[in-house]
């Protein structure tokens, strides 16, 4: 019995059978109206069904006429059912395809190849349907039915993806490792480095099968000629090329080449692509015939020269487990990298060494690629060890104990290419017999050793191919300044007397002095020894270091101040400035001296500024004292306002209510813009004892005519005061 | 508390269950991704710092970082602008400005008179690049150094500029840029730390270095910069008080470790693990660290080559030697901060001694790598956090001129570790406001410091918070074209 709808489907096959033959053999005269373009296509979608399908409805029919089967009636009306649906959709999926193939951009062999075998699909598959219920359709008609059938499927299939992938989609990756491989001095721009791009990310829709826009890019002619849009470019002018204009074109718009969804050009890509329009589009132009800093030159040197791959090594992986009873805090050994065999392999600390650490690693000696031994203590008979490490590639032994003789040890190794022997003792005559014998040297370091640069001149001549490397030299004869001597002593306020300590961070350095304000020379001033000077009053000190070889330091001054009387308490009767508090009323008598640069903040912390307010301190004794002078130590940097008080007064007595004043003094102030310098203001007067003190410092209220902020007041900054 | 523990616990067992889950998917790298720390080794004790390997094989295994903080002015330095000099007292054009925000302190400038640089450039090495008299020694190293003048940065003041390069985020709390390499590749010398970091300063207006930028950030504690510096105590508290003996601190330390072991049976905070590993790094250090110290081995050639004040402790060409030892050393990250080039007025009588106190150690330091062999292998970097304004801060007179903050673009030097020798890269416009040719930005160039160390900068992340965190945040392109 046959139901009804499959009568209505077996006549719907028919039907796209008759209308599949009409349309290919009156293709030519057809036009599709628009609204039937999106069925078409949909061909890529749908076309997998039937493949699908039909292959599974081939398997059931290539075995159909097993025994086991035959009498199965649910395998055989399945099959037939199977076989009659799959059928119907490949004929849509064909008629599909015929529609979407007659939109412009599709043409040649490729499309000529799918379009007839998806039609014999159709046609065979149809007819077998038809006769597959014949008593003389058998089992070997089935079985060729079928085979045959499933190798049609391929055919379309893959003439299918051609078109839609470009053509050397499957082997793409394997035949562009190729092109890349070619030498710089015979690569053609147009060749080697436009072509790939074209290939890579235009060809899959402008290729003499899909020509999208009318446009093909696979040989020179068709670029040449361009597309429906007309031609590509004007040679010389990237901005009346339309190829650079549809690149150039936002994502979004419907022009943007290469269409959203497809992989886009680099960077890099569009600039090369730009720049050999730019150079009027020369097809035979060759790489290195473009001036050396053209940028096309670099970029395509860049991208036939790319940055090279990690070297593979063919060695095996060494053991885990082994690695990690190898490594220690002393002897560290790390793989390069995560998937690499090679070994990097470190001592360190002389003292931890023994000549069993270098022994120990003979059981990696096949992929220790990089080994340090900077200052450890290892000799000729560990090398013999080293050598065996076939795979060595770098080799650091500076501050070893080696000698030349031991490099014999490393003619095994044929890959070493750098090797560091800095600090030891080799020697001129040890290189001329080795180095002919390490065949992969490429550099080799040999500074601080007996060589010496007129045999560093003769080896660089003799190896041409090592370099050489000995740092900067004939900085022994070189001679320099030696910086300023050093102060030693803790703090320079000193109570009763203070012994000097001075030194130089350079040993046996002579250092000479002057008390009297004048600068030492290097040979009549006292030399400093420890012990010589002790000071007992406010003493400025010149001194200059000496040594033979070098020439003389700078002049260092060093200041020592007397504070006999350090008060028992302060006070400060006015506000320090807000930038400059210190530590307030304690900055005065801290010992701790400020330095230049007070306007920035963080520098600022040892000066107790004025600024508005004049400067008033209270000091009090709890046991009256006999003062004599009262000094306080300013900053003077006139470029940003700061200067010397314009007036000091010292007011005394033996209570906080009863104070005269004891007396005055004007400092010397600066008469112009100078480099900031460090002023000692004392007030002296007549000794008299007293219990409490008032310093008033007057801050300038006006700068003087020649600064630039005239008129403006200054800034006192005081970090110690001193009172004998 | 108890409380807290128990849910710490639950905490510990759902991480340890999904973490599971996705091994047992076989999805590794999944996992891997989720929870950076999983394969670091939960049970890593005493000594065995995790040893991170890279994604691929490093040209570089160490990086001495010369930060010149403050900002040095390119114009001074790196970038030649004679142009500048013929529109002396010129106002910028505001078609070059571009709306480029100003800080606070030229923000009210009338004007922005152009001025060029007062030392004169001349060409040196085979590259022919331009550089100022200020820096003779660099540029005798010209052929060994590449010159990148088309930094550029998002930041306009210090703090936030600073934080951005070491970062990669301009406020604080993140990893900074040893920090991120300690926890990539782990430590190489057991016996010092990975991270270093080194302090100086010059005459010229300085601004604040603070330790949050030496901080692990999220990252485990043992990956923060540990400083050194001058004078008794290189290491503060690294030194035994006096009358302890070694073998009663090693005794000391078992005890404390057993306390600490039991302490983290119990709260299972990774923290504790990192705390006695410290301890024991520590213990170690007390016997290398002095050895780092003593400067008085060094042969005459070294302290002619970075000058005499490399003995004075505290100075920049100091801690130059003393980075060069650390290196050497195995050190993955030193880190040196010198103070002072922040010249909003007085530039050219501040910027001159600024340059004289680093030209020589640092142009030293590179040939001292180079005479050891070391130079391929270690990445040197000299540069600041941002650049100067072309025109002049406050009045300009006819030898006197400050430069503001600038962030469009500015000039670094590299120097071994993979980058291309005695080449110049990137262009600005003749007035040496914009970059005209291969801008790099900050996240450019960390993520090139990076991949010099065989790290990818997409890869190098931490899960913190719910997001996976980079040094490049989401930005950053390796400069394969300095790369050798």
């Amino acid at each position: 019995m046959r139901s009804n709808y499959k009568i209505i489907a077996e006549r719907t096959l028919f039907f796209l059978n008759v209308l599949l033959l009409y349309f290919l053999i009156l293709e030519k005269y057809i036009e599709i109206p628009f609204w039937l373009q999106p069925l078409g296509r949909l061909h890529p979608m749908i076309l997998h069904f039937p493949i699908a399908l039909l292959y599974l409805a081939m398997v059931l029919e290539f075995f159909r006429f097993r025994k086991e089967f035959r009498m199965e009636g649910f395998y055989q009306t399945f099959l037939t059912h199977l076989f009659l649906f799959s059928v119907i959709t490949a004929g849509m999926a064909a008629l599909m395809g015929l529609f979407l193939s007659l939109e412009e951009g599709y043409g040649g062999p490729a499309l000529n190849w799918h379009k007839w075998s998806g039609a014999s699909i159709v046609f065979l598959a149809s007819i077998m349907y038809f006769i597959r219920e014949k008593k003389w359709y058998r089992q070997n008609l089935a079985r060729g039915g079928a085979s045959i059938m499933g190798l049609t499927i391929i055919l379309a299939g893959h003439f299918g993806a051609a078109l839609t992938h470009g053509e050397d989609f499957i082997f793409g990756p394997i035949l562009q490792a190729r092109i890349i491989n070619v030498p710089i001095e015979e690569a053609v721009v147009f060749d080697h480095l436009v072509m790939p791009i074209l290939e890579k990310k235009c060809n899959s829709c402008h290729n003499e099968s899909k020509a999208k826009g009318e446009l093909i890019m696979t040989d020179r002619e068709s670029i040449l000629k361009g597309g429906k849009s007309g031609k590509l470019f004007e040679p010389g002018d990237i901005h009346q090329s339309l190829m650079i204009e549809r690149l150039s074109l936002p994502m979004e718009e419907e022009e943007h080449m290469p269409p959203s969804g497809k992989p886009q050009l680099t960077k890099e890509e569009k600039l090369l692509l730009e720049l050999w329009i730019q150079n009027k589009a020369d097809f035979e132009m060759r790489v290195l015939a473009l001036p050396e800093n053209d940028s096309l030159r670099l970029i395509s040197t860049n991208l036939l020269n790319p940055t090279p791959e990690e070297k593979v090594y063919d060695f095996d992986m060494p053991d885990v487990n082994l690695l990690k009873s190898l490594n220690n805090e002393y002897r560290v050994i790390r793989p390069l990298s995560k998937d690499s065999p090679a070994l990097d392999v470190t001592l360190f600390n002389a003292n931890a060494y023994s000549e069993e650490m270098i022994k120990e690693l003979e059981v990696i000696k096949e992929q220790i690629v990089f080994l340090s031994l900077s200052k450890i203590p290892i000799g000729n008979e560990e090398l013999k060890t080293v050598g065996q490490f076939e795979n060595l590639e770098r080799l650091n032994l500076n501050f070893s104990e080696i000698t030349g003789d031991g490099l014999v040890e490393l003619y095994t190794l044929k890959n070493l290419e750098h090797l560091s022997l800095s600090g030891t003792q080799i020697r001129t005559e040890d290189l001329r017999t080795h180095l002919n014998n390490l065949q992969s040297l490429q550099t080799i370091t040999v500074w601080n050793t007996p060589v010496n640069t007129e045999d560093l001149d003769a080896l660089r001549n003799e190896f041409k191919q090592i370099q050489i490397v000995a740092g900067r030299e004939g900085l022994d004869d070189h001679k320099i300044k030696l910086n300023i001597p050093m102060l030693k002593n803790q703090s320079t306020i000193f109570y009763d007397s203070l012994e000097l300590d001075m030194g130089h961070p350079i040993e046996n350095v002579t250092l000479r002095y002057a008390l009297d304000g004048s600068e030492p020379d290097s040979l009549e001033s006292p030399v400093f020894e420890k012990g010589d000077i002790w000071v007992n009053r406010t003493t400025v000190i010149n001194v200059k270091a000496f040594k033979e070889g070098w020439y003389g330091s700078p002049t260092a001054t060093f200041r020592f101040y007397q504070n006999k009387f350090p008060p028992d308490s302060v006070a400060l009767i006015t506000r320090l400035n807000r930038v400059h508090p210190a530590d307030g009323s304690a900055t005065f008598f801290d010992g701790q001296f400020g330095g230049f640069n007070a306007n920035s903040p963080a520098w600022a912390n040892n000066w107790a500024g004025f600024s508005k307010e004049d400067m008033e301190l209270y000091m009090e004794y709890d046991e009256a004292v006999e003062v004599s002078s009262v000094g306080m130590n300013v900053l003077v940097e006139p470029e940003t306002i700061i200067f010397p008080p314009i007036e000091v007064e010292i007011w005394g007595g033996n209570s906080k209510d009863d104070m005269n004043l004891l007396g005055k003094m004007m400092p010397e102030l600066p008469q112009e813009e100078s480099k900031p310098y460090i002023q000692l203001v004392t007030a002296n007067m007549d000794p008299v004892k007293v219990k409490c003190l008032v310093v008033i410092g007057k801050t300038v209220k006006e700068l003087p005519s020649w600064h630039r902020n005239k008129g403006r007041s200054a800034l006192l900054l005081i970090d110690e005061m001193f009172v004998n | 508390m108890e409380k807290d523990i128990i849910e710490h616990h639950l905490n510990l067992n759902r991480r340890k269950f999904l973490s599971r889950m996705s091994l047992g998917l076989g999805s590794v790298a999944l996992g891997s991704l989720l929870m950076p720390d999983l394969f670091k080794g939960n049970t890593q004790m005493g000594g065995e710092l995790a040893a991170a390997i890279p994604d691929f094989a490093p040209k570089a295994k160490r990086v001495i970082y010369l930060f010149q903080n403050g900002a040095p002015s390119q114009l001074e330095s790196f970038d030649y602008k004679p142009k500048l000099k013929e529109m002396l007292g010129q106002d910028l054009p505001e078609s070059i400005r571009g709306g480029q925000r100003l800080t606070g302190m030229t923000a009210n400038q009338a004007s922005f008179p152009l001025v060029g640089s007062f030392s004169e450039f001349n060409q040196y090495g085979e590259s022919g690049a331009w550089i100022s008299d200020l820096f003779p020694y660099t540029s005798k190293i010209v052929d060994d150094i590449c010159i990148v003048r088309s930094l550029h940065t998002e930041a306009i003041n210090h703090d936030p500029a600073l934080t951005f390069f070491q970062t990669g985020a301009q406020q604080g709390n993140r990893p900074s840029m040893g920090a991120w390499l300690s926890y990539g590749l782990g430590s190489e010398n057991k016996n010092l730390p990975a991270f270093t970091v080194l302090l100086s300063r010059g005459i010229g207006n300085g601004q604040g270095v603070y330790s949050k930028l030496w901080t692990n950030g999220f990252l485990d504690s043992v990956h923060q910069g540990v400083q050194f510096s001058s004078g008794e105590d290189p290491v503060l508290y690294l030194s035994d008080p006096k009358g302890m003996s070694r073998s009663e601190r090693r005794k000391i330390l078992d005890n404390l470790a057993e306390l600490n072991h039991m302490s983290y049976e119990k709260f299972g905070d990774p923290e504790i693990n990192a705390k006695i590993q410290q301890y024991e790094m520590a213990y170690r250090m007390q016997t290398t660290v002095p050895d780092i110290m003593d400067l008085s081995k060094e042969p005459d050639s070294v302290i002619k080559l970075y000058g005499p004040d490399c003995l004075v402790p505290g100075t920049y060409a100091a801690n130059c030697l003393m980075a060069r030892k650390l290196s050497e050393s195995g050190v993955r990250f030193v880190q040196l901060y010198h103070q002072g080039w922040d010249q909003h007025g007085n530039l050219p009588y501040e910027i001159t001694h600024q340059a004289k106190d680093v030209d020589q150690a640092s142009a030293a330091l590179v040939t001292d790598l180079k005479q050891r062999g070391l130079l391929d292998e270690t990445l040197v970097i000299w540069g600041g956090e941002f650049g100067r304004t072309n025109y002049s801060q406050g009045k300009l007179t006819k030898d006197n001129y400050g430069r503001d903050h600038h962030p469009r673009c500015f000039s670094i030097w590299m120097a071994g570790g993979g980058v291309k020798p005695g080449i110049v890269y990137g262009e600005t416009d003749e007035l040496g406001y914009n970059v005209t040719r291969n801008p790099v930005h900050v996240h450019d160039f960390q993520a090139t410091v990076l991949n010099q160390l065989g790290l990818d900068h997409e890869k190098l992340i931490y899960k913190h918070l719910g997001r996976r965190f980079r040094l490049t945040d989401v930005s950053g392109t390796v400069i394969n074209d300095i790369l050798v």
